[in-house]
């Protein structure tokens, strides 16, 4: 009967930690080999200036949405008079003066617009029109550790793009880690910014949010669990490559994927990333408990042979 | 008498967006009526016709758009054979086809009117000033009083319009230019329809007192009251004894010249623009509406203001420049909840009930903040002022302008706080959350956004039937991968009063089933007995949508039994959890702008990894459509309520 009892307690336990799954759509993107045309650079070392910095304190920074503003579908750029209708939804999620679904280049010449893990790019035109361009750029984290998708990419620089990460639990309830990232596009080149400097909490990940740069690229401004926070960071110096494109002919001109860039199937390509196994988290708790009934078990048992 | 319904079974190309096509039709067994049902399939939009020689069909104003569920469509007949047939479009009725001012979505969705006649019931008023005025635009018998014509003392035409904007009380042109008028206690409308009334007049009174009209459909808690109603002396008639009074002398006003009037106070301009759920400008929201849903309050920046406001520009005369304006605001009468709830003192910026420019201009308050609203007649006759209210949900308030030194109020301005709900469908894109374990091709994600759609659907419906203002934002509308950490922002940054996440369980164990919704556990979450409370409603609504469809639905009960009884609250089936929707840190709740704590929960409808609990949820069975539609219409419901009853 007890033996029943213990095998129904690590049934049940089971259960308890395999509850969810991820889709195989999502395990097949997040375990994607590195794209032929995208390269890993090493990580960009953040620290912190200043933290809880007031609302308007960081006047001298460029937004991320570099002036322009969207809607569910309209983009507006006030400086030039420009509000276009596209063909295709943005990320918008209510109020939304900032942009949240839209970066303008600080040449005013190149607009990123964001829906999920797509990215368009568009050109703007002296006449005031958007030409769309092909572009690849990457919507998963590709570098060493949990993988998770990339969002919201938007202009540092003219050449510099900045994007939150995000690391999901497998039941995508809870967010594991948040990460920013750059890519510097014309050497395609992704590097995930190192903010260990922070100090942010593990445990309990705080919420990551790119709110805007100083023009010099030497400076972002975050904001971390809703407080701004001013951060160091080199964005403008090419990081060096941590392993080089196998491909990279492959990767000009490339038509599929680049349209709006969606990370899946383009970005299945060539060799394996670092893997991260499906469900590895859950299984090595499910181990750990295997292995600790296992053992109550056998002390029980024992004691029952022996005593 | 037995009644014939021929159901026409044509397929007719009328054009590329409009079909007719066969359609298996349930019929009513009952005598004298029809009852039509079918599937309605998502992306296309039904429109029911009827004819008696199958040539000239006739629009019945029935309208709905498919979504995959059961459209049902009863109604009473004394035809003993006429033929119906559905007519199908491939398009959503935009535009406005018979030119009466109502979109064709709004006529087909929302007001059931002909939308290729502007005038359904034909009894000469367009349907849109019936829906404006709030009569019945298919009955030629109900129809708005614009005009009252009273013949006082002898060719006196007296005009009234219903709508504040528009108070006129005016003489004829034809009128004998030697009499005079002093008009002593008006009172019209004394049951709630408008009658006709014979005006006495009284040599040397020179106020009215009172005068009172009273829309026909609220018996009183619409009525609207003006006081000493200023009237318009034309300027030949300045000894008139209106002027001549000592009690209460008013000035020479002008813009009636040669008629005599009410004097009208009307609102220019609402500033800002209300925004719709895309972020577009909503025409004409600049201006004050009359009649329900009430004038919106809107929040810019729920981060910095934590209050609902709006500025309003009025014109009361240039003949009174330089005359104060007094501006007071309490609870609307008849308001539910009978309270504004919330303390202005709350708000860390803006914790009077009006702000005032130093100066009037078109554009801009310099926010010199009072308790009490006190503006000046600018020389374009103009005035504005900035209203603020706590921003909960559904707080319905009564702003009153007074004249300094004239006794009751000039004008009434009756505005409300929309309800801000944002649904948030889990998973999307290439997340696609659980997989229905007897059957793949159930995924999470397409579960979550199709109850979500129905319950937003739910939603307008119940909001536009109670004539509330509201705000229901979807945090994805398709199948898009969304950010999890951009979810709850949403309603933070909308000032939402709920947010709902809507999920399906899965566990490895096939026997596993129940429904249960969680909110954030405490320390962090500020606000968990509010949580609790909503979450409970839902839970409870989940419940018994599911037990409707399969015996086997329940409450999956919690594990925290201690934190239910220390709530003291009846919930089976809530829980608590650390999910990242749900965290009030998120939503901007217990920071020092507590001000507006959202209320959020997360509720997993059914294990779709149970095979009874799949097919009672599933789209493809009729018992998951069946399930969507009572979960959805019962949450609906819910969330109302608890907007209502949020302190």
């Amino acid at each position: 009967m007890k033996l029943f009892a213990y095998i129904a307690l690590l049934g049940s336990s089971f259960f308890l930690f395999s509850a969810y799954g991820r889709s195989r759509e999502m395990i097949d993107a997040l375990n994607a080999p590195v794209p032929a045309w995208l390269s890993l650079g090493e990580p960009i070392r953040a620290e912190v200036i200043a933290r809880d910095v007031q609302r308007g304190d960081e006047i001298s920074f460029r937004p991320r949405s570099g002036g322009a503003t969207n809607s569910a579908t309209r983009v507006q750029i006030p400086d030039q008079s420009i509000d276009v209708e596209l063909d295709h939804r943005i990320d918008y999620f209510g109020k939304n003066e900032e942009g949240q679904g839209v970066s303008l280049s600080p040449d005013g010449k190149k607009l990123l617009v964001n829906l999920g893990t797509e990215t368009w790019l568009y050109e703007v035109a002296d006449s005031g029109r958007l030409h769309e361009v092909l572009i690849d750029i990457p919507h998963v984290t590709y570098d060493d550790g949990l993988k998770g998708l990339i969002f919201q990419w938007s202009w540092a620089s003219d050449g510099v793009m900045v994007a939150n990460a995000e690391v999901m639990d497998e039941k995508g309830h809870n967010v594991i880690e948040n990460r920013v990232y750059a890519f510097h596009q014309e050497r395609k080149s992704l590097s995930r910014l190192d903010f260990s400097a922070l100090n942010l909490d593990a445990n309990d990940p705080p919420s990551l949010k790119v709110l805007g740069f100083r023009a010099n690229l030497d400076e972002i401004v975050l904001e971390i669990d809703g407080k701004r926070v001013l951060a160091k960071a080199d964005l403008k110096s090419l990081p060096r490559l941590l392993e080089e494109p196998r491909d990279r002919r492959s990767a000009s001109g490339k038509v599929e994927g680049a349209k709006n860039s969606r990370p899946m199937p383009s970005e299945l390509k060539e060799h394996q990333s670092a893997s991260e196994k499906p469900g590895s988290l859950l299984w090595f708790i499910a181990g750990v408990i295997l292995v600790a009934i296992l053992a109550f078990f056998l002390k029980t048992w024992e004691g029952k042979v022996f005593s | 008498m037995k009644i014939f319904v021929v159901l026409s079974f044509l397929l007719v190309s009328l054009s590329k967006s409009q079909t007719v096509e066969l359609l298996t039709l349930k019929t009513s067994p009952t005598p004298n009526a029809v009852d039509l049902e079918w599937v309605g399939q998502s992306g296309k939009f039904y429109y029911l016709q009827c004819s008696a020689d199958l040539e000239d069909w006739n629009f019945m104003g029935v309208v709905d758009a498919g979504d995959g569920s059961v459209i049902s469509y009863g109604f009473p007949t004394n035809f003993t054979s006429l033929n119906y047939r559905v007519v199908i479009r491939l398009t959503p009725p935009t535009g406005d086809a018979d030119g009466d001012g109502l979109t064709d979505e709004d006529e087909h969705f929302v007001h059931m009117t002909n939308a290729d006649d502007a005038d359904s019931d034909g009894d000469g008023v367009d349907d849109r000033e019936e829906v404006v005025a709030g009569t019945d635009p298919w009955s030629d018998t109900d129809r708005p009083f614009y005009v009252l014509e009273v013949t006082w003392p002898s060719d006196v035409v007296v005009e009234y319009f219903l709508t504040k904007e528009f108070w006129v009380l005016k003489a004829d042109e034809a009128t004998d230019p030697d009499w005079w008028i002093g008009l002593s206690q008006v009172d019209v409308a004394t049951t709630l329809d408008l009658q006709l009334k014979s005006f006495e007049p009284v040599d040397g009174v020179t106020t009215l007192n009172v005068l009172n009209f009273r829309d026909r459909e609220s018996a009183g808690a619409d009525q609207y009251t003006i006081n000493n109603i200023a009237l318009v002396i034309p300027s030949e008639r300045t000894a008139s004894p209106v002027e001549q009074a000592e009690n209460n002398p008013l000035p020479e006003l002008g813009g009636y010249a040669g008629k005599w009037g009410l004097y009208p106070v009307s609102v220019l301009e609402l500033s800002p623009k209300v925004k719709d759920e895309e972020g577009n400008e909503i025409a004409g929201s600049e201006k004050i509406v009359q009649g329900r849903p009430l004038g919106f309050f809107v929040e810019i920046d729920p981060h910095a203001n934590r209050i609902a406001h709006r500025e309003l520009k009025v014109k009361i005369g240039g003949p009174l420049e330089d005359r104060k304006v007094i501006w007071s605001l309490d609870v609307l009468p008849g308001a539910t909840p009978a309270t504004v709830r919330g303390e202005w003192e709350d708000s860390p910026t803006h914790k009077d009930r009006f702000e005032v420019s130093a100066v009037y201009g078109i554009s801009g308050f310099n926010r010199v903040s009072q308790t009490s609203g006190e503006t000046t007649v600018a020389e374009s006759g103009q005035t504005a002022i900035r209203v603020n209210v706590p921003p909960i949900g559904l707080n319905q308030v009564r702003i009153r302008i007074q004249i300094e030194g004239v006794a009751g109020e000039l004008d009434l301005i009756d505005m409300e706080v929309p309800a801000v709900v944002v649904i948030d469908p889990g998973h999307g894109g290439i997340d696609s959350g659980a997989v229905g374990r007897t059957d793949n091709s159930v995924l999470e994600k397409d579960l979550a956004l199709a109850y979500s759609l129905k319950l937003r659907e739910e939603l307008i419906d119940k909001f536009k039937d109670e004539r509330h203002g509201f705000l229901v934002k979807m945090t994805r509308e398709d199948d898009s991968t969304l950010k999890l950490s951009y979810r709850a922002p949403v309603a933070r940054d909308l000032g939402a009063d709920i947010f709902v996440s809507i999920h399906f369980n899965s566990a490895l164990s096939s026997s596993a089933r129940g429904s249960e919704t969680y909110v954030e556990r405490t320390p962090r979450n500020r606000n968990q007995a509010e949580d609790a409370g909503l979450a409970s409603l839902l839970q409870n609504s989940v419940v018994s949508a599911i037990q409707a469809e399969d015996v086997g639905g329940k409450h999956r009960l919690t594990f925290n039994h201690n934190w239910v009884l220390k709530n003291n609250l009846p919930i089976l089936g809530v829980k608590t959890a650390g999910f990242v929707v749900t965290k009030d840190g998120a939503f901007n709740n217990g920071n020092s702008t507590d001000f507006h704590p959202v209320r959020a929960c997360l509720v997993e409808i059914e294990f779709i990894s149970n095979d009874a609990a799949l097919n009672a949820v599933k789209l493809s069975d009729l018992r998951g459509i069946r399930s969507k539609d009572g979960f959805s219409q019962s949450a609906a419901q819910d969330i109302l309520n608890n907007i209502q009853d949020q302190e």
